[in-house]
């Protein structure tokens, strides 16, 4: 599960290049550090090839006003291209950057979105206000283009987040991105300071949502510092509903989450852990024994055994 | 002259570390996919424009014209 981010870096280097993802698999050996490092390069490579187009472009504000702008590149601007030169004239014009996003559709802008510079992401995320980008953010969502938004998160400021955690009710759409932000200091940080209660009520939508619902919420769990995946953690996994529980097991044990769940079961405190425990029946069992393969998952697969009824336990011994 | 078995290395220089573990394969298919993208990229860029000025008001049209293409 952890090539969940190496696969994703790989995805978002093919859409760059505009070659397919299965062309490049061979470059998971780099790990998802070395993609990501790799894609930056790139995208900067192609982006200053374009640096003098832009320039020229730019020169024509004085004579466009915002109006002209929004009306003319929604009509004829392919968003792909206004995507890329959004950055570059942005910047040149910081003073009609919010004029000009204001006027476009969120559709558009939601096309666009995937082809803008990642340079510029973080110089203009604490200028630009968030009623500004919420619509082109639940645009995203709802056409469940993760991949998209997930490169946009990673430069939310903290306003931001607050803003946005209220405004998006989609759990599983904020799930699911999070699980594919690269920088896992960005989803500690988001997470501390939305409302504790957000995570609880995502990790309940997930054990009753699909199962790329539940992966997700596994993978940020696991991800993220214990303490602030701690009340997620009891949610998903130490719940009394044992059927539940059970649920999210076999998606787990399905989608090759395992060796996360035995992770997060050290966060579980006794009684929690004794309602993972009672939710594991003997085949579950024995697949979470199967994921111990480090000398901490087989510590805690031992003190989840040991909270397992006498039947469970004793079978996986033989 | 010898084959440049790592041609994106020398084309991107950095990040060096990244780029030196890439097979002889993967940096040339790398480098011939980043040519192509920019390639295809100006050949967009530039139609995008002839559409653009097309659609602008006539009046503004030839000092657009002239900021854009010299001409």
């Amino acid at each position: 599960m952890t090539d969940l981010l190496t696969c994703t870096q790989i995805e978002l280097l093919a859409d760059l290049l505009d070659a397919v993802p299965a062309s490049l698999a061979s470059l998971e050996h780099l790990g998802a550090a070395g993609v990501y490092a790799l894609r930056n390069r790139v995208s900067d490579a192609l982006f200053d090839s374009m640096a003098s187009t832009f320039s020229r472009v730019s020169k024509l504000a004085p004579l466009v006003p915002n109006a002209l702008v929004i009306a003319t590149a929604q009509k004829s601007v392919p968003a792909e291209v206004a995507g890329r030169a959004g950055g570059a004239l942005g910047l040149a014009h910081e003073d009609r950057a919010v004029g000009v996003l204001s006027g476009m559709k969120p559709a558009y802008l939601a096309d666009a979105a995937s082809y803008v510079d990642p340079r510029i992401i973080p110089h203009f995320a604490p200028k630009l206000p968030a009623r500004l980008l919420i619509p082109t953010a639940k645009e995203l969502l709802r056409r469940k283009d993760y991949l998209t938004a997930s490169r946009f998160v990673e430069f939310a400021t903290d306003e931001l987040i607050v803003e946005f955690e209220k405004a998006i009710d989609d759990d599983e759409g904020i799930a699911r991105t999070g699980a594919l932000v690269f920088r896992t200091d960005v989803l500690n940080q988001i997470l501390r300071v939305a409302r504790p209660k957000r995570l609880v009520r995502m990790a309940a939508s997930a054990a009753a949502g699909s199962a790329d619902f539940v992966v997700a919420v596994l993978s940020v769990l696991s991800r993220i510092e214990p303490d602030v995946a701690s009340p997620g953690v009891d949610e998903l996994l130490g719940n009394p509903n044992a059927e539940s529980v059970s649920r999210v097991l076999d998606i787990a044990v399905r989608h090759d989450a395992v060796g996360e769940v035995l992770d997060l079961s050290t966060l579980l405190a006794a009684d929690r852990l004794h309602h993972l425990a009672a939710a594991s029946d003997v085949s579950v069992a024995r697949q979470i024994e199967g994921s111990a393969d480090t000398a901490g998952r087989r510590k805690a697969w031992k003190r989840l055994q040991r909270a397992m009824p006498a039947a469970a336990s004793a079978k996986t011994d033989n | 002259m010898s084959v440049d078995v790592n041609p994106l290395l020398t084309e991107l220089k950095e990040p060096r570390e990244v780029l030196a573990q890439l097979s002889p394969e993967e940096s040339s298919l790398l480098l011939g996919l980043l040519r192509t993208a920019i390639a295809k990229q100006h050949k967009r860029a530039d139609r995008s424009l002839d559409d653009a000025l097309k659609v602008l008001p006539r009046l503004i049209r030839p000092a657009a014209r002239k900021i854009l293409f010299g001409r």
